[in-house]
């Protein structure tokens, strides 16, 4: 299902890595800072930021819940508009779909818009692989594109990179000059896509919403990608999760105040394109076609589970791994795929089954920053616990592995010992006095088997007594 | 190979099992209708374009409108542009007055590759705007005939010449205004609030990323 393997078990040698690096350390710092500011100033200028955000959280829920007749309402809506609507289960079937379409058209030329949900199919490398020269034009997905990486933060794939090593790969990749001159590397980015914009018979894109009410997409922007994608190509294509789908212009309108507050503190974006329909007779410019894929992709397994399901309320803003205090120290490419931060311990490991994702949801404070940011009202603390105790229990519906037999064996002895008073006092006193032999010294590290739990945090020291001794010994001393 | 039709239905069908159906009709809440000071709505617009990059200018009338146009092309150095079939430009007669003014006003073209060398290659373009929505400074251009999406978009750099009563208070309002006629909305809406912008290098702003380096809005009174 997925093209580009994922490296989400690598977590701990990922993270490793990526807590050596001082100079994105200080980014990450400064980053959350800025953003965080950005983001309470833009709020605190709403008549009323909080009641804004709750409403946003339920258009979100509301979205959600009816979300399959909402889907029939947009698909006709948007067919009467002109679009045609397809509906792909998995990123093989919309790759597909998407390289025939090209090839049907005799397209060799492609210019892209940032989507996450592209990334998470792999389409860009599937189309250049299909001899399908393609761009990503937003310039965070640009130079991710030329770097060969993944994108680091979900609103600024690039942000990590310094402006010296732009400068580097631009020189080695596009025979750019090199300079320390951040408006230079950007013009020379420009004059690198404008060609493109002007040529390509293609033009893909994400949607952040499609509204139920009126069959329209919409995009938000602001550096004019997205806008050259969608008006010069003949052709334009929109890949859609099924989670994009709002009931109205009115809710999209008041989601799009939230997203864009959430994204980068802004009261808008410089651009939003609401799309309905190709061009119609007469027009000049914008494509003759539009192609909206509605893409499935393990979302609607997602949504069979009552625990899960809210993490389809998200609206990608990215907000929660700027406020969460794992991702602003180990950064976007320790998620090891397409989604970072808290939305990613939850989206990776339920997109590509929690077996291929054993770390991310395990590594996080469950501090519920995240939660109390979230426009779209997405529970991720509790979405999280949930995956631990799926994965724990190796749920099969989210392909956890099977739990290691040693753990269950474990988890039954304890349980057995837990399960009778006078076990547990005998167990407990043994188990005491095995630490306290062993912890002569200073800091005990837990013998193999259980050395697991002792590899970030030191085995304490057990107290002199126990507490049910204490209990006995007070409770003796209160009698008196 | 896929089958479209198919997999709409396996999707949906699985949906449905655990779906609730919407319990309100799928319409737009409409914002009440508030009376509004036209100089009231264009400082806040003037402020919030201004804050985010673009240039706003109040004009009196026709003649003011082409003194301020003529003033920004000189300050430009633009010596071509693109302009759309608004009925603002065509009664300010827009495209014969910058002819004069040794302006070469590129010949709109019906072929959308030709269309297309015009926008790419003038110096600025030349639109008026359906709406403009004070609270956050925003032009609103419904494309179409008479617009053409690349006329706003290509040229490095934007004059939009709105009449003030354009104006509205903001978004909401903006979707009550459109609401009776939403089936009819435009193949493409454009919010624009200001030039072009990137932070993706060294989180620092730049603008003129890809779009216009430069946004100009002339309101006429």
């Amino acid at each position: 299902m997925v093209v580009i393997e994922p490296e989400t078990n690598n977590f701990r040698e990922l993270v490793r890595e990526n807590l050596a690096n001082e100079q994105q350390r200080k980014l990450l710092g400064d980053f959350s800072l800025i953003l965080k500011a950005l983001r309470d100033f833009s709020f605190g200028e709403m008549a009323d930021g909080h009641a804004a955000l709750q409403g946003g959280q339920k258009i979100r829920e509301y979205a959600v819940n009816s979300l399959p007749y909402l889907l029939e309402t947009f698909e006709e809506n948007a067919t009467k508009a002109g679009a045609k609507v397809i509906w792909a289960r998995d990123a093989r079937e919309a790759n597909a779909f998407i390289i025939s379409l090209a090839k049907e058209k005799g397209a060799d030329l492609c210019v892209k818009g940032k989507s996450m949900v592209s990334e998470e199919i792999g389409l860009r490398e599937e189309l250049i692989k299909n001899g399908i020269d393609t761009y990503e034009t937003d310039l965070g997905e640009f130079i991710v594109q030329l770097a060969g990486k993944r994108p680091f933060h979900i609103v600024g794939p690039a942000i990590n990179m310094s402006v010296d090593e732009v400068s580097c790969l631009f020189n080695q990749v596009l025979g750019f000059d090199k300079t320390q001159n951040p408006v230079d590397l950007t013009m020379a980015a420009r004059i690198f896509l404008r060609d493109k914009f002007e040529g390509a018979q293609i033009g893909i894109t994400g949607a952040n919403m499609a509204v139920a009410e009126t069959g329209s997409i919409i995009l938000v922007e602001n550096e004019g990608n997205i806008r050259f994608s969608t008006s010069a190509p003949e052709t334009h294509i929109a890949v859609v999760g099924i989670e994009k789908v709002v009931p109205t212009l009115s809710d999209a309108t008041h989601m799009l105040k939230l997203l864009t507050r959430s994204c980068t503190g802004q009261r808008i974006s410089e651009y939003v394109s609401v799309i309905t329909g190709p061009r119609k007779a007469g027009e000049v410019d914008g494509p003759e076609e539009l192609y909206i894929v509605i893409l499935d992709n393990g979302r609607s397994r997602i949504y069979a589970d009552e625990a899960m399901k809210s993490a389809l309320q998200c609206i990608k803003c990215g907000l929660c791994a700027a406020v969460c205090p794992v991702y602003t120290h180990v950064g976007g490419y320790a998620y090891g795929w397409v989604y970072s931060g808290p939305i990613g311990a939850v989206l990776n490991p339920l997109l590509l089954g929690l077996g291929k994702a054993k770390h991310l949801y395990q590594a996080t404070t469950l501090c519920g920053a995240c939660k109390d940011y979230c426009p779209g009202g997405v529970d991720i603390p509790n979405i999280l616990l949930s995956l631990r105790e799926r994965a724990m229990a190796g749920d099969r519906s989210l392909a956890a592995d099977r739990p290691p037999v040693r753990q269950k064996i474990f988890y039954c002895l304890w349980t057995w010992v837990l399960m009778d008073r006078l076990r547990y006092k005998i167990v407990s006193k043994l188990f005491r006095m095995v630490l306290r032999i062993a912890g002569v010294g200073k800091l005990p590290i837990l013998p193999a088997g259980l050395s697991g739990w002792t590899q970030c945090r030191n085995m304490p020291q057990p107290a002199k007594k126990s507490f049910h001794d204490l209990y006995a010994e007070t409770s003796k001393w209160m009698a008196l | 190979m896929m089958h479209s039709a198919t997999n709409r239905s396996i999707i949906l069908n699985r949906l449905k099992r655990f779906a609730v159906r919407p319990d309100a009709p799928i319409e737009s809440k409409i914002a009440k209708n508030r009376v509004h000071d036209l100089d009231a709505l264009y400082s806040s617009f003037s402020q919030a374009l201004t804050a985010n990059g673009g240039t706003v200018i109040q004009v009196n009338k026709k003649d003011g409108a082409l003194e301020s146009l003529e003033n920004i092309m000189k300050e430009l150095d633009a010596d071509t542009a693109v302009i759309s079939e608004d009925s603002v430009l065509k009664t300010l007669g827009l495209k014969e007055h910058l002819n004069t003014r040794g302006i070469n006003v590129l010949k709109g073209e019906k072929n959308p590759t030709a269309h297309k060398g015009t926008c790419f290659s003038a110096d600025v373009g030349i639109t008026g705007a359906d709406y403009a929505l004070a609270d956050t400074g925003t032009i609103v251009i419904f494309h179409g005939k008479n617009n053409a999406r690349l006329l706003s978009l290509a040229p490095p750099a934007h004059i939009a010449i709105v009449e003030k009563g354009k104006l509205l208070p903001d978004i909401d309002t903006l979707v009550a205004e459109i609401g009776p006629s939403r089936r009819d909305l435009p193949s493409a809406m454009t919010l624009i609030t200001g030039p072009s912008l990137t932070a993706d290098i060294a989180l620092q702003a730049i603008y003129g990323v890809h779009g216009p380096k430069k946004l100009y809005v002339i309101f006429i009174e």
